[in-house]
């Protein structure tokens, strides 16, 4: 396996994919507005017609990349250019304003690349054991996975935790249209023969996570404000990484939270990054001098956040559910391939996986080059004009929706979700919780009724839910999720609070 | 407080709706069928329930910069999106794509007939050539 899985990553065609994955995801995500979801799922008509090693391994660059790259905007004008990097806002921007954004910058690229190697070390190691546990999982085991991943939806909901149970509700029954599973009989099709199908979660994933953005962005009107060119400094970089190097518990700390962060499934970069700098705050001497321009809080934030990366692929390649929404898409990518992930993933297409797995840590290397030597390129394209970039989105959009089944209805679906999804935003219904209901929902529906039937040959309907050792540790986990979730919305609001607390007393 | 009271109670009528019809439409159907479509109902029922019931003891506050829900600069946008989509089943995706970039690309640039032009026509030949002899990539329409 190995010698195929050498010869896949020496091969330069997907080299290149490699590289051009990674630059494009950075370009992407530096471009205020335009996420690293949004850069995926765009990128997703680009992967037909290519062969699963390159598709993933340049989706895969594009995820490190784009992740990386949204620290660039916040760093230099204030504005994450993913939601990822929102907390790389708080000391990153008052570095600029010091006269310091060479040092943020390397800062920043130095830290996502350790937090992205070790992300990817996690998914190396920790996701064939989760896998190899996840094979034993019958019917109600998958039934609670499912539940599991739901219990947690609220947390990529940006507001409301109510709101967000109802998005993940609804992502659900949008997921029932169509011939059942198990029953065999058709549902909410009114009458008409193509929903018998189903609805293509590809589709769903291009307008809910695409047209949103860019009606939003219509909204606005400009993507950013103005290019910014800099100046290299001679020294500047060796200087910030030695001082780095001296701070490996905070790197390693940042880092653990982004992993772990990822793989619980729902709770995305923003989370990880947000929790990891409260913790450099919590931990540090100096915390007083953190949003006044402090290096620990830039390496708090993007060590996080990049590691999060890793993680978040773990329960999708082990358990096939992505944790977090850029999983979610990279999860399309993979079934339209024709490839299921999910726990037989290892064992069906090993040379795949390893290949993929090992691509994405060295696309973390090359991310580091690439954003050393290249972030102030990028910042010169922050001022890439909203009438140009938004038709080109809409045309890829129209272009990835229609090429899944050469279906024109599947076009119209697109941008009819995609318009919904746009006012459901507006009413503070994130399209996040809705993709992982659509996600999750045949997996739970197929779990609810294979366990259903088991239990009547058994005897009794619901006791084969609670009596199964794997099952009882699922509801366990399901329960600490949700109260998790609680505690990120509670902590959330606390950060919400203290940052207006901070911006009072500056504009005092 | 007022619009932001309707939307809320709006919000959570609409999905009340969706309960109600989703459980209508499951009755009949065989247990196996219906089970998971018909618990989702109830559950969404009881969430809509809980949010309207929140949203008329305690609406919630307006957001700093928050905009009406569909602005008068979006719904132009939004006509020119829903056409997209009927011309290209008529015209083709080139022809439609280029009508598109065109009359998008003015609308959003302050309506420079040149750039609009020039940058459409550019656009859908480089998409179309693209995607139809690079990537192999099928198009809607003619």
């Amino acid at each position: 396996m190995w010698e195929t899985v050498l010869s896949a990553l020496m091969d330069p065609v997907n080299a290149l994919f490699l590289v051009g994955g990674v630059a494009g995801g950075i370009v992407v995500g530096a471009l205020p507005g335009l996420t690293a979801t949004m850069a995926l799922a765009l990128m997703l008509p680009f992967t037909f017609s290519m062969s699963p090693e390159p598709a993933l391994i340049m989706l895969g660059g594009i995820y490190i990349g784009a992740i990386y790259g949204g620290s660039i905007s916040a760093i230099l004008i204030n504005t994450p250019g993913t939601p990822s990097s929102i907390a790389t806002t708080f000391d990153g921007y008052p570095m600029t304003r010091q006269g310091k954004p060479e040092q943020a910058l390397v800062t920043a690229a130095f830290s996502s690349g350790i937090g992205g190697v070790l992300g990817g070390l996690t998914l190396l190691f920790l996701s064939p054991a989760l896998a190899d546990l996840a094979l034993q999982f019958g019917p109600p085991e998958f039934f609670w996975v499912a539940i599991f991943g739901l219990t947690i939806i609220a947390t990529l909901s940006a507001g409301s935790l109510l709101k967000g149970m109802i998005g993940g509700c609804l992502g659900l029954m949008l997921s029932t249209v169509g011939i059942a599973p198990i029953g065999g009989e058709s549902r909410f099709t009114f009458g008409f023969s193509p929903l018998q199908g189903g609805l293509d979660l590809v589709v769903m994933l291009i307008g809910l996570f695409c047209i949103p953005e860019v009606l939003a962005m219509v909204d606005r009107k400009r993507v950013a404000k103005q290019g910014l060119a800099l100046k290299r400094e001679k020294g500047v970089a060796g200087g910030v990484i030695k001082k780095l190097v001296r701070q490996p518990l905070l790197l390693l700390r940042s880092s653990i939270v982004g992993i772990i962060t990822g793989i619980i499934p729902g709770a995305g970069g923003n989370i990880a990054s947000l929790l990891s700098y409260d913790l450099a705050v919590r931990f540090d001497k100096k915390h007083k001098d953190y949003g006044k321009g402090r290096m620990e809080g830039v390496v708090a934030s993007e060590a996080s956040n990049n590691a999060e990366v890793g993680g978040s692929l773990v329960p999708l390649l082990s358990l096939g559910i992505p944790g977090a929404a850029p999983a979610a898409v990279l999860m399309g990518a993979l079934l339209i391939q024709g490839i299921t992930p999910g726990p037989d993933l290892y064992t069906r297409y090993p040379d795949l996986v390893y290949t993929f797995i090992i691509a994405f840590i060295i696309a973390n290397f090359v991310m580091f080059v690439m954003a050393f030597y290249g972030a102030r390129y990028v910042a010169r394209m922050i001022d890439l004009p909203a009438d140009v970039l938004l038709p080109m989105i809409v045309m890829l959009t129209v272009i990835g929706s229609f090429a899944i089944r050469n279906s024109y209805l599947d076009v119209c679906m697109m941008l009819g979700f995609g318009i919904a999804g746009y006012f459901l935003k507006k009413v503070g219904f994130e399209p996040g919780p809705i993709v992982l209901g659509i996600i999750l929902g045949p997996i739970a529906e197929t779990g609810l009724a294979q366990s259903m039937l088991l239990g009547q040959a058994e005897g009794g309907v619901w006791q084969i839910f609670f009596t199964r050792p794997i099952t009882l540790v699922l509801i366990v986990l399901s329960l600490i999720s949700l109260l998790s979730a609680v505690y990120i919305q509670t902590s959330r609001a606390g950060w919400k609070a203290g940052r207006r607390d901070a911006e009072t007393c500056d504009a005092d | 407080m007022r619009r932001r009271l309707n939307r809320e109670i709006g919000v959570s009528l609409f999905f009340l709706g969706i309960a109600v019809i989703a459980f209508i439409q499951v009755e009949g159907l065989n247990r196996m069928s219906a089970v998971f479509p018909r618990t989702l109902a109830v559950i969404l029922l009881v969430l809509s329930g809980i949010l309207l019931v929140q949203s008329l003891v305690r609406p919630p506050e307006k957001k700093k910069g928050e905009t009406p829900l569909a602005s008068s600069r979006i719904l132009p946008f939004l006509l020119i999106l829903v056409l997209y989509a009927v011309l290209i089943a008529g015209l083709g995706f080139l022809i439609a794509t280029i009508l598109f970039a065109g009359v998008g690309t003015w609308y959003l640039c302050d309506r420079n007939k040149i750039r609009a032009i020039i940058g459409s026509i550019l656009l859908g030949i480089l998409f179309y050539a693209l995607f139809r002899f690079v990537f192999l990539v099928p198009f809607p329409g003619i």
